[in-house]
């Protein structure tokens, strides 16, 4: 990743702000590898994280939940719990307003519909929220949720998506305030959740001339976001009676929103912190324990603790939404691509968290990687069920639409002869191009017309060619006993923020000693953001990352921003961290005109000294800190700025996979895992390769074993890690990454996305592998050992 | 979480544990390990007698063969060349694949076998070599053999002021065993257990024994299915094929939410047939 | 709930700890002021909570404390300091093996005990020892790397 040549020098006027950037092509700290701000501390286990909080007095929640998947609540009584001694409060629907809101952790007005209440009268799903209680111990707080007496009259429930949209079924939401809050499609009497679609060209037409056309169903299966750390939040009154939450969030603004609407309370009265977070994945997108922790803060007027259990995040948390997708494609005989049809039935669950979003990105970022075909058509319904709800997942949507069409494109290629290779190098959008799909789909309302900036596709396809030795295992027909070994390929491509509707503010000050506290409202999630943006300020003020006190987030002291979702954080919260250097910048300029009596234009910037070029003097950071502080003219060097984004340029990304099937268990062992990424400029190359690793084995353990098991009545029956198996690192195959830079202009420092895109390669790549080791084609994941072999042995008979 | 629990003892000898244990039959629970016991959310429980100390975590090796204390550790085993010299490797490859490596440094031997989960994997191995088991109580040690323990639930064989002790692993000097765990990923519960052991005399097989577990609720030898290939050659593939799918219909098989029967059905005669041919295979390597 | 005192070292201090019969290690430890050991699962599954017991890694959540009297334990605070951080502590961070750092702690926990009885192991015998350390975050490529690394380090190989 040193080789900067193919970087292009980023135009002056990029941002827009007191001082030109420098080093546009001769980054000193930006593209370099440094180490995590905050490192030490983790690696020495410092208490960092939500539960690593102390309260004197605090109380344990926790919260008694639904075992029917979908049930009135006739009676609650909770007279026994309450008198336990060491019980502090008992909540139930009775004692809270009765106040319509989406949990899921969006902008608003959120695209989601509003069908969710802290606690109802009814419950739609095994894990939905019955009643909460607040204890002096967590073992009192259990006990208490066995002495709650709840009489339930059972109601008929839909598990099967494909009929939660039939005459009779029955209806999920029949409450009289679910609505969607923006004009969109919503039928709550039909179980509609949301439903997006778009047309261009003329489908029909466009098959029926082809010479061929392929028409197959594909379904993507549920999944859990595992982060190491549960949900978590501890709530409790300030000495102001301020309502304070301490919530390992992605979206600590939004979360402050909702609460505030849910229970009541003014937006002033809240204060959200998100301190260290063990992880999110999207799945803490969400406001999913805030609201009813805070209700029994209010009630007792203690800090109180709730965590998820790992039972109760498979239980109650969110998923990836499962969608059935029926996708014909047209082929000419040259092996052009003619029509698209996506036909998509989208399960969001007992609620709608994401239900349209999610829906719209099936589209968006994974039909423009497809911009030579002039006919599209999308058409998607997200219905409800009385299953897990679903939500933020990593690849919202991508993921599953990658899993057909990246299987489609293998199958088109076999049967028509075409190299899978020259097929998608010829048909990939390029530098320069567009799409109607961008236009066409955004979220919640009209998207944003947009031209690629940076595609470094093709270079990744090469690479990835060379590197995996694509022709030496692919079609090899290897078998080595009973272990059939085959290869498959599949391009991604995804996005980079939610253009013209996210928003992300910085704020900068200078210290007495030439440093600088930055606060952002971003949240790091792991990802290294606040590190990434330590080195994106450094590189403008030419001073160290160590110079750069990054703090996120809280919403008393950080300005505003969306959070960690729609693979954002780089690319617009990073536009707000330089425009603000910028104008810190720009600030110390003056200063040290005014202190070396010279002019702006005289100026040099290095290691934090500013040089005067005719004077031959020099004032520091420190100098200038102390003249503007202590000595003349006080004031505070200080600056803040906001950033929003006109495009969503896509990174894209090659994946390549090896693998060998046991024919007679029907058992894929994954071999070998190479992805190919262009993200622009990679900021802080390690972290973006990890990224893309986490992402990819993310993608493998998902594709091969990660699945919710139901019975008959809806209840998940694998809620632990030990019959929910994610990969560990013996699983893994060897993973291997390749960052291929490009520049993006309107990037920060030319970068784009890098923490999705990697995640919807496996279900399409390991696939088309499996298929080229043993003929057959998964069309249903997760490629587990009985489903493989089921197909095998199909295929035997025939 | 144990919520009832009101005494945690730990006695220093096995004398002091077997007294305690004669004197607490009600509510109260053998520990050693620990996993199960904490995994377990029992209300009944009202005393823990933790084990660990009674110095029942040797393994030696005798004229008999190996024995191995109850409270030894996975990890233990694992490190034992006793252990791994044993019958072709057979304990340690059951042993091998047994959960983590923290809970592996946890897990005793005596806790396996005893809380003989379905998919438990010492199980099964302990049938191939006919295990026996040394049980004390207060004024007694008596053996008992691991096929009759696990007739019925293992915990139904021994009372609640007993103790298993030790296990012996009867010498079968002459004896090749493998093993094989199938599960979907490293550290999970296995979908299948099998194991196979054999003496080859004059390239037949002069016993042969099938085991299988996590197909039922509990492990099962497969007398019928290994006698099908008693004094046959052991280059007979077409014999070994015949009986490893006689060895799928004579298993019991229970309910898996994981997968169905018919997928355990279709997949255990390819593992039985695999573990054959390593036998096979070291046998001739090691004459 | 009664409590018990137990008499333990922890990182090579004695300490007394009172502890309630049926506690779990990890919550007593945690309670203690261990805040680095982390907690996943509750099941020792996820290896969040892996301490050294004895000198052997371990799920800290599957142990009773009440039988932890007289154990010697090493949690991530012994490990090292933040400017004296042990080789594998530097290693992580230099191969960007630390993403969320949840489950950090427990997975060094086992890499320390690794390096202490194979100093030279090779990269199957790296993920077997942390094979009871689950991430979701990294997908283990650059913590695998970063034990290697640390071997060589403590080995004084170039």
């Amino acid at each position: 990743m040193k080789d900067k040549k193919t970087i292009k020098n980023a135009p002056a006027d990029k941002f827009e702000s007191g001082a030109p950037l420098e080093h546009k092509d001769n980054f000193k700290i930006v593209n370099s590898s440094i180490k995590k701000v905050e490192g030490p501390g983790l690696v020495t286990g410092k208490p960092m994280f939500t539960d690593d909080f102390e309260f004197h007095g605090m109380l344990y929640a926790k919260i008694l939940t639904s075992p029917h998947a979908h049930a009135e609540i006739i009676s609650i009584d909770t007279s026994k719990a309450e008198k336990l001694p060491g019980v502090k409060a008992v909540l139930t629907h009775k004692d809270l307003p009765r106040i319509i809101h989406t949990t899921a952790g969006q902008g608003y007005p959120e695209p989601s519909p509003y069908d969710s209440f802290t606690l109802d009268k009814k419950v739609r799903f095994v894990g939905d929220r019955v009643a909460a209680v607040a204890a002096e111990t967590l073992e009192l707080a259990e006990e208490a949720l066995e002495l709650i007496k709840v009489e339930y009259k059972i109601l008929e429930a839909v598990l099967d998506p494909l009929k939660a949209r039939a005459k009779g079924a029955p209806v999920i939401h029949d409450e009289d305030e679910a609505r969607m809050i923006i004009p969109l499609a919503y039928d709550k009497n039909t179980n509609l959740a949301a439903h997006a679609e778009m047309s261009e060209g003329d489908v029909e037409a466009a098959l029926k001339n082809s010479e061929r056309v392929f028409e197959h169903t594909y379904e993507s299966h549920y999944a859990q976001h595992c982060p190491m750390e549960p949900h978590v939040c501890i709530t409790h009154l300030d000495p102001n009676d301020r309502l304070n939450i301490i919530t390992s969030t992605q979206v600590p603004f939004h979360t402050r929103r909702i609460v505030g609407q849910a229970l009541d309370i003014p937006v002033k009265r809240i204060r959200v912190i998100k301190p260290r977070i063990g992880g999110g994945f999207g799945g803490k997108q969400e406001m999913l324990i805030e609201d009813i922790c805070a209700a029994l803060t209010m009630k007792t007027k203690k800090p109180v603790r709730l965590e998820y259990s790992r039972h109760e995040e498979f239980m109650s948390a969110r998923t990836r939404h499962p969608q059935h997708i029926e996708l014909r494609t047209g082929m000419n005989k040259n092996g052009d691509l003619t029509a698209i049809d996506v036909n998509i039935i989208m399960n969001t669950g007992a609620y709608g968290s994401a239900a349209l979003t999610v829906l719209c990105n099936s589209a968006s970022k994974v039909l423009p990687l497809f911009n030579k075909v002039k006919d599209i058509r999308f058409y998607g319904d997200s219905v409800y069920t009385n299953l897990p709800v679903g939500g933020a997942y990593r690849g919202y949507g991508a993921t599953q639409t990658y899993h057909a069409i990246g299987q489609q494109v293998d199958i088109m290629c076999r049967e028509m002869g075409i190299d899978i290779i020259k097929f998608y190098k010829k048909h990939h959008i390029k530098e320069g191009e567009g799409s109607p799909v961008f236009q066409k789909m955004g979220e919640g309302k009209e998207g944003v017309e947009m031209k690629i900036g940076s595609c470094g596709l093709e270079k990744c396809i090469d690479i990835g060619v060379k590197e995996f030795g694509w022709y030496d295992k692919f079609n090899k027909k290897r078998v080595e006993g009973d272990w059939h070994y085959g290869a498959g390929m599949v391009c991604l491509m995804q996005g980079s923020s939610i253009p013209e509707i996210d928003m992300g503010a910085a704020y900068m000050k200078i210290n007495d000693d030439g440093s600088f506290n930055l606060s952002l409202g971003a949240t790091d999630l792991g990802t290294g953001s606040d590190t990434i943006f330590a080195q994106m300020a450094a590189e403008i003020l030419t001073v160290q990352p160590a110079d750069i006190i990054v703090y996120s987030s809280d919403t008393d002291m950080t300005p505003f921003d969306v959070g960690a979702y729609a693979s954002s954080t780089t690319y617009l919260s990073g536009g707000a961290v330089i425009k603000t250097a910028e104008k810190i910048k720009a600030k110390i300029s003056k200063v040290a005109c005014e202190m070396m009596k010279t002019t702006e234009d005289d100026l040099r910037f290095k290691n934090g000294i500013v040089y005067s070029a005719s004077k031959k003097e020099k004032v520091s950071f420190k100098d200038i800190a102390y003249y503007t502080l202590y000595e003349k003219n006080q004031f505070q060097i200080d600056a803040s700025a906001s950033h929003i984004t006109h495009k969503s340029p896509p990174p894209f990304s090659a994946h390549f996979v090896y693998v060998a099937v046991d024919i007679r268990t029907g058992f894929v062992k994954p071999l070998e895992y190479l992805n190919v990424t262009d993200c622009g400029t990679a900021i802080n190359p390690k972290f973006a390769e990890g990224q893309c690793e986490g992402a990819v084995l993310n993608g493998i353990s998902f594709a091969l074993s990660e699945e919710f098991i139901f019975d008959k009545k809806g209840r998940l029956l694998n809620t632990s890690f030990n019959d929910y198996k994610i990969f560990n690192a013996v699983d893994m195959p060897a993973v291997k990454t390749i960052l291929v830079p490009t520049y993006e202009e309107s990037g920060p420092f030319g970068a784009k996305s890098v923490s999705e895109i990697g995640i919807n390669g496996a279900l399409p790549a390991i696939g088309n592998a499996i298929f080229d080791a043993a003929g057959v084609r998964m069309f249903s994941g997760p490629y587990t050992p009985n489903r493989v072999l089921a197909e095998i042995k199909k295929k035997m008979k025939k | 979480m144990l919520r009832k629990l009101e005494n945690y003892y730990k006695p220093s000898s096995l004398q002091e544990a077997l007294r305690l244990a004669d004197e607490n039959t009600e509510g109260a629970k053998l520990i050693a390990g620990g996993t199960a016991v904490m995994a377990a959310k029992n209300n009944e429980v009202k005393t823990l007698i933790d084990i660990k100390n009674t110095g029942t975590d040797k393994i030696i090796k005798d004229e008999n063969g190996v024995r191995a204390g109850a409270t030894v550790t996975i990890a233990s085993l694992l490190e034992s060349n006793e252990i791994k010299n044993y019958c072709g490797g057979l304990i340690y490859e059951a042993a091998y694949y047994i959960a983590s490596t923290p809970l592996r440094n946890m897990i005793t031997l005596g806790g396996n076998i005893i809380q003989t989960f379905p998919w438990s994997d010492l199980p099964a191995a302990l049938l191939l070599c006919g295990a026996e088991l040394s049980v004390a109580s207060k004024n007694n040690i008596r053996k008992l053999s691991y096929i009759n323990a696990v007739k019925k639930h293992p915990s139904l064989a021994i009372s609640k002021n007993e103790i298993v002790t030790e296990v012996l692993f009867p010498d079968l000097t002459s004896y090749t065993g493998k093993f094989t765990k199938f599960s979907q990923t490293n550290f999970d519960y296995a979908i299948l257990d099998a194991g196979v052991i054999a003496k080859i005399k004059d390239g037949a097989f002069e016993d042969i024994r099938f085991a299988v577990s996590a197909a039922g609720s509990l492990p099962q030898l497969l007398s019928e299915s290994a006698a099908l290939l008693k004094g046959a050659p052991a280059d007979d593939k077409g014999a070994a094929a015949k009986a490893a799918r006689h060895a799928a219909s004579e298993t019991i098989f229970t309910n898996d939410k994981r997968v169905s029967i018919e997928y355990k059905k279709e997949i255990l005669p390819a593992l039985f047939e695999r573990l054959i041919e390593r036998v096979v295979k070291e046998n001739k390597g090691g004459n | 709930m009664k409590t018990i005192e137990i008499k333990l070292k922890i990182n090579n201090e004695d300490k007394i700890l009172r502890v309630k019969i049926n506690e779990r290690l990890v919550d007593a430890l945690r309670a203690a002021g261990y805040k680095g050991i982390k907690k996943g699962c509750y099941e020792g599954s996820c290896g969040a909570c892996t301490v050294l017991v004895n000198g052997r890694p371990m799920n800290s959540c599957m142990i009773p404390a009440a039988s932890a009297d007289g154990f010697e334990i090493t949690t991530i605070e012994g490990l090292g300091e933040s400017d004296n951080l042990h080789p594998l502590q530097e290693s992580i961070l230099e191969t960007g093996g630390v993403q969320c750092g949840y489950c950090t702690p427990g997975f060094l926990i086992s890499s320390y005990a690794l390096l202490k009885s194979n100093p030279d192991p090779n990269m199957d015998e790296i993920k077997r020892a942390t094979d009871g350390n689950l991430c979701r975050c990294t997908g283990y490529v650059k913590k695998l790397e970063a034990v290697e690394r640390a071997a060589k380090k403590m080995r004084g190989d170039k």
